[in-house]
């Protein structure tokens, strides 16, 4: 594994026991340029990982709690008329970092979602008149409780869309729990350092998108996304009336780019299917429109998406 | 200013001025018996200005009758308005009796009926002017009778069975039916020595007539004995209005003949205190019942684990037919990512780097993961 990345992940680990799939598909995120949607519970370290990491890669880091009552202008910022100067000021909002966190986004209502998603789309604000280049890199992490919990607004599908990968969070193993407890009641706290400069965090995006991918490896990828819009001609009949709306294109491009990013992660020069595999679920999950008979099953699209991994043929 | 209030008050009372109204009080007779009812019409008739007025009327007590309401009625004739009451009167005294009524009259205004509906002032209660009206007493002469009923009465019993076996009921039915004071029967008390007397409550089906009570009255029994015994005559005495003299209705006194064969006392407690010796059947049935029940219950909660054994079975066949080390890496992908990660990582190095691995040994790892 790529040194740069060992130092990264030994200072988070620092504050975050276990959580490894997490960690690792922050990475992905981070070298990628994707925004991350995080989901679950409370209480699982979702947003000390995002801390953790922001400080180890010595980012510029702000975090948003999204509220019922947040407005547009409490993200993006608002122009703020200053009596001394007698003129209209711009007073930025907390959009304007490299590593945004948004917890609880779907706390929030629809209105201040979609500000928020415009800026991760285009990477530029418009306040008033002017416009401002949001800073490189710029990445969000959001992070939003179940949906099956009161008081939420449960993200439409096609701002879904625009996260390059859901990661679900589940509990610690016991043996993690223990440790965890075993630190809080010794109140050790470890400072986080900065392990990776701007530049060379540059660098690791380039040996990134320098990752060798076979041209078979490509078409595979093509096939497991064709498989999600017309399960059929892949014997997938099983499948077929789970699903109401196949992959976006989006999910094809964010492939690209992740699993490069996952074979770079396991210390591969090249990507393989076993790659893709590791990955995709993070990628699909979100993006897949079940019917309502698959909700009345119970099938989730993780379900759906093994069956579809083990029905397309690997190269 | 003088003229003015003296008007006014002049205006005020002419305004309370009592209306005019009529009383007709009649009678349906005026010679009873005692406990004989008679219908009593009492109807007033305001005259035009009376259109609001009302009438209060309670029976006096103590007047030697017990009034009994067949009707109050209340309507137009014209613009007179009519109050109309009928009452049936039961004589409960003798002697030449005076009867006293007294109803309230209560007089109101247009405008006290505005105030309250409309809440004039804060009025809470109709502004009223209350008077007795003045109706001559009736003379009334009710004849003694020496009995507690009076009118036409009939009296019918029934009786199932004449012969039963011991502790086994027999039963009496005692209907008295006609016309007259009926409310005033009371029920009938059966002692019979070593005989248990069962009784209903005694039902009643009467309608008020301008004549009394009409109707039936019955009241039904059981008696239970262990050795002969005979219900006795029940007799009760009324005036009978139609030949004006005291009768006496009668039952005829059964006996009531217990069969030798019969079940006897200590036979009839054993059974319901000692368990039988014999073996119930039943109860043995119902512990099968359970115990089938218990036993579905246990394959089914196997049968539904099955599925889950079945799945392992089917992956670690997967897992021993796969001949190449690519076909093992498909398989264990699609098994468990997690599980066989090791295996994973050194299958797609023999398949994408061409690295040499020991293929079965792998295989054995992974079935050995699996298990």
């Amino acid at each position: 594994m790529n040194e740069k990345i060992v130092k990264i992940k030994n200072e988070v680990a620092k504050v975050v026991i276990g959580q490894e799939k997490m960690i690792d598909g922050l990475l992905i995120g981070l070298l990628c340029e994707g925004h991350i949607l995080i989901e679950g519970i409370p209480g699982l370290a979702k947003t000390t990982t995002v801390n953790a990491l922001s400080q180890a890669l010595g980012l510029k880091f702000k975090r948003v709690q999204f509220t019922p009552d947040l407005l547009p202008s409490d993200i993006l910022g608002a122009e703020i008329y200053d009596p001394h100067q007698n003129e209209f000021k711009i007073k930025q909002g907390p959009v304007f970092t490299n590593l945004l966190l948004a917890d609880e986004i779907n706390r929030a209502p629809a209105k201040v979602q979609s500000a928020l998603l415009e800026v991760m789309q285009e990477k530029q604000v418009t306040i008033g008149e002017e416009s401002f280049k949001l800073e490189p890199p710029f990445f969000v992490m959001a992070t939003q409780n179940p949906v099956e919990q009161e008081g939420v607004y449960q993200l439409p599908e096609a701002q879904l869309d625009r996260f390059m990968m859901k990661l679900v969070v589940g509990y610690n193993t016991k043996e993690e729990e223990l440790e965890i407890a075993r630190r809080i009641s010794n109140k050790k706290s470890e400072t986080i350092s900065a392990v990776v400069t701007h530049a060379e965090l540059e660098t690791l995006k380039r040996e990134v998108a320098s990752v060798h991918m076979d041209e078979e490896v490509e078409k595979y990828m093509i096939e497991l996304v064709s498989a999600t819009r017309n399960p059929h001609e892949y014997g997938l009949e099983e499948v077929a009336d789970y699903i109401q709306f196949g992959a976006s294109p989006r999910v094809s491009i964010d492939i690209f780019k992740a699993v490069k990013a996952m074979a770079f992660l396991r210390g591969k020069d090249y990507v393989s299917p076993v790659d893709i595999a590791y990955i995709i679920k993070e990628i699909m999950r979100h993006r897949l429109i079940l019917t309502y008979e698959a909700e009345a099953e119970g099938i989730t699209t993780d379900q759906v998406i093994d069956k579809i991994v083990e029905a397309v043929a690997i190269p | 200013m003088k003229k003015i209030l003296g008007s006014l008050l002049l205006l005020s009372l002419s305004l309370w001025a009592e209306s005019v109204y009529h009383w007709d009080v009649r009678l349906s007779e005026n010679k009873l018996y005692l406990n004989q009812a008679t219908r009593l019409i009492m109807q007033c008739t305001f005259e035009k200005e009376g259109k609001h007025d009302d009438v209060e009327f309670v029976p006096p007590a103590d007047s030697g009758f017990d009034f009994k309401l067949l009707s109050e009625k209340r309507h137009f004739e014209g613009e007179r308005q009519v109050i109309r009451y009928e009452y049936l009167l039961f004589a409960s005294k003798t002697g030449d009796l005076s009867l006293k009524l007294e109803p309230i009259m209560l007089f109101t205004t247009q405008s006290a009926i505005d105030n309250i509906i409309i809440g004039r002032d804060n009025v809470n209660d109709l502004e009223v002017q209350k008077a007795k009206a003045e109706i001559k007493p009736l003379s009334i002469q009710v004849e003694p009778t020496h009995t507690q009923l009076t009118g036409q009465l009939k009296l019918k019993e029934e009786n199932d069975i004449q012969s039963v076996s011991a502790y086994e009921p027999t039963h009496l039915e005692i209907r008295i039916s006609g016309e007259g004071n009926l409310q005033a029967l009371k029920p009938i008390v059966f002692n019979i020595k070593d005989v248990q007397v069962f009784s209903d409550e005694p039902e009643t089906d009467f309608v008020l007539t301008p004549t009394g009570y009409k109707g039936e009255w019955v009241q039904r029994f059981a008696f239970v004995g262990k050795d002969d015994f005979s219900i006795p005559s029940y007799s009760i005495s009324y005036f009978d209005l139609l030949s004006k003299q005291k009768k006496m209705l009668s039952t005829q006194a059964i006996k009531i003949k217990i069969k030798k064969d019969g079940i006897k006392r200590e036979i009839l407690i054993d059974k319901v205190n000692s368990p039988s010796s014999k073996i119930d059947f039943a109860s043995y049935l119902n512990y099968v019942y359970y115990f089938l029940t218990f036993l579905s219950g246990f394959i089914l909660a196997k049968l539904l684990r099955f599925p889950v054994r079945t799945e392992k079975i089917k992956k670690g066949e997967k897992i021993k037919k796969a001949k190449t080390t690519k076909e093992l890496l498909e398989v264990l992908m699609a098994c468990d990512k997690v599980l066989f990660r090791e295996e994973i990582d050194l299958l797609e190095r023999a398949v994408y780097k061409n690295e040499s691995v020991n293929f079965s040994h792998i295989k054995g790892k992974a079935l050995k993961n699996l298990a």
